[in-house]
């Protein structure tokens, strides 16, 4: 059965028309125009801003929850919010944040346990309202993340259950073989295995919605100048990742919420940190939310880089690229997918730790998955 | 300045690095140490593993607090960062000179970055020398750690000193695990 994917729709690259499903063209062939080098491109750009993306299919763009159609120039693009200028204070947010979580009331609430100040800051507000809630996150004993460990044990014992699964058993890009069809290739593939298994574990637990720290870094890092608000490019809707949130935890029962697309949240820290520079470390989040954090969050802004797994999961996934490349390859005919292709990924330097060297593994992986999830749905006939 | 060399785990296989070169070495099996860590770098030693024993950062850094420094500092910078970035045995050599010019590292790095605003990401290294060569107080109370970032080959610098990380901007430090402290 083919999941829905309610996050996207699509606009025609011909015409502008709408479509909310394109099954029908797959099956028709659709998925033969594949442009893999706009795929590569795309992944080059940095930001949140899609804007400047091009079509991955060449008849379809692929429309993300809270995008708009530029009807003159036939292209989709991200619409910047600007936030309102109010009066803010914590009671007030406190106010607001509890009147979001009732919104849930009668629903198992669950948040992702990351250990990073993001999601612990959902954590604190959950515990400071006395509302129940659950935590699932990864974790391991590597050394990068002793720091995000400790805060992983303080804040289990805040939970009514808490489960925490090793990593290490779901690595970026694994379990790619369980990927459900989907309509359009996406990136996202770097991070379907941990969600895939986080979503088990949450919905073993019961979870029904489940928090996460999406956002985080762009309304608690972000520069807010006085005088120039327009420079403010905050795009909440962004924080979404519709396509984890249909295939990987809808399909599980699981709302997948991301706390700061909240624009009445954004619209509150935007007024709180007015004037404010560019805060990567989130000094100020540590210091506002002080009273329901642990110390070691707000003393400390100690951060694991997650790029270690990211090599692993390389690691581990490159032996799987020559099958699904010549799958895809002879499907399609396309160059990108050709045995020396192949030999160019996999005599890629995995341990120099340039970050550009795999930015053009994930977008062709991204591909050929979608490719074999085609053909395991049988959309594609071989 | 002494070196003392220690073995980073990843994955059942053993990292070092050479003494002399720096370049970094893979071992199937454990190589035991033959110098004793001594209390100071034993202290160190476990505060990089334990980063909550540290002391917190109070306040952002202000620049305009570094008093001026004699001309030939600027020199100094410049030549070590040109050695440092050559070969890991003059880093062995130079980190035998002390210029105590900064009453704290904190502001010999500070002062560093200044020099080279755009360019920190590959001066991890000679950053960490020339705060250590200039600080007054890096020879009784701090101590650098060159570290590797496993699985990768990646490797940075940076000094812990009196129970403190000393450099504000450094928030990549706590990934690497230590393979050489320099004292």
């Amino acid at each position: 059965m083919l999941i829905t994917q309610p996050s996207i729709h699509f606009r025609s690259t011909q015409n502008g028309l709408r479509y909310d499903s394109i099954w029908e063209s797959l099956e028709a062939g659709a998925w033969k125009n594949i442009l893999p080098e706009n795929l590569l491109d795309s992944a080059l750009i940095e930001g949140v801003d899609r804007s400047l993306y091009k079509p991955i299919l060449k008849d379809f763009h692929l429309i993300h929850k809270g995008m708009v159609w530029d009807d003159i120039k036939k292209m989709p693009y991200d619409p910047i919010y600007i936030p309102k200028k109010v009066n803010a204070n914590l009671d007030l947010f406190f106010e607001e944040t509890y009147r979001f979580f009732n919104q849930y009331a009668g629903k198992q609430i669950g948040v992702q346990l990351s250990g990073g100040l993001d999601s612990s800051i959902i954590i604190g507000l959950l515990k400071y309202f006395k509302i129940p809630f659950y935590l699932v996150g990864l974790a391991n004993k590597r050394f990068e993340f002793r720091t995000e460990s400790r805060i992983q044990q303080i804040l289990a014992e805040w939970a009514d259950k808490t489960i925490l699964v090793d990593y290490e058993t779901c690595l970026p890009y694994s379990h790619i073989d369980k990927v459900p069809p989907h309509q359009y290739p996406e990136g996202y593939v770097t991070s379907f295995g941990p969600d895939y298994i986080m979503a088990q574990t949450a919905k073993n637990l019961g979870i029904e919605v489940l928090f996460t720290g999406q956002g985080g870094d762009n309304v608690f890092g972000d520069e807010i100048l006085h005088k120039s608000p327009e420079e403010l490019k905050w795009m909440p809707h962004t924080y979404y990742q519709g396509w984890i949130e249909d295939l990987v935890y809808a399909a599980e029962g699981i709302e997948l919420v991301p706390f700061y697309a909240n624009e009445r949240f954004s619209e509150l820290i935007y007024n709180l940190r007015l004037g404010q520079k560019k805060d990567i470390p989130k000094v100020w989040a540590r210091q506002y939310f002080k009273d329901i954090l642990p110390s070691e969050l707000i003393e400390y802004s100690y951060c694991s880089d997650f790029w270690g797994f990211v090599i692993s999961g390389v690691q581990e996934v490159i032996p799987k690229l020559p099958l699904l490349f010549e799958q895809t390859f002879n499907l399609t005919e396309n160059k990108f997918f050709n045995k020396e292709k192949v030999k160019e990924l996999i005599a890629i330097d995995l341990l120099d730790y340039k970050k550009e060297t795999y930015m053009q593994i994930e977008p062709l992986l991204g591909i050929a998955v979608w490719i074999d999830s085609l053909v395991r749905g049988g959309i594609i006939k071989k | 300045m002494k070196i003392h060399l220690f073995s980073a785990d990843y994955n059942g296989k053993i990292y070092r690095i050479h003494k002399r070169f720096g370049f970094l070495l893979e071992y199937t099996t454990h190589v035991k140490s033959k110098v004793e860590l001594t209390p100071k770098i034993k202290i160190f030693l476990h505060q990089v593993h334990n980063p909550y024993l540290l002391k917190p950062f109070c306040e952002f850094p202000n620049n305009n607090i570094i008093p001026k420094p004699p001309f030939y500092t600027k020199i100094l910078a410049k030549v070590l960062t040109f050695f440092c970035l050559r070969s890991f045995l003059f880093v062995r050599l130079l980190s035998n000179f002390r210029f105590p010019i900064f009453d704290s590292t904190a502001q010999a790095v500070l002062y560093f970055r200044k020099l080279y605003p755009k360019e920190q990401n590959n001066l991890c290294l000679p950053r960490s020398l020339f705060a250590a060569c200039t600080s007054k107080t890096f020879k009784d109370e701090g101590a650098l750690f060159i570290g590797v970032f496993l699985p990768s080959r990646a490797m940075h610098a940076w000094i812990l000193e009196n129970g403190k990380q000393p450099d504000y901007y450094d928030d990549i430090w706590i990934c690497y695990q230590p393979v050489a402290v320099i004292y």
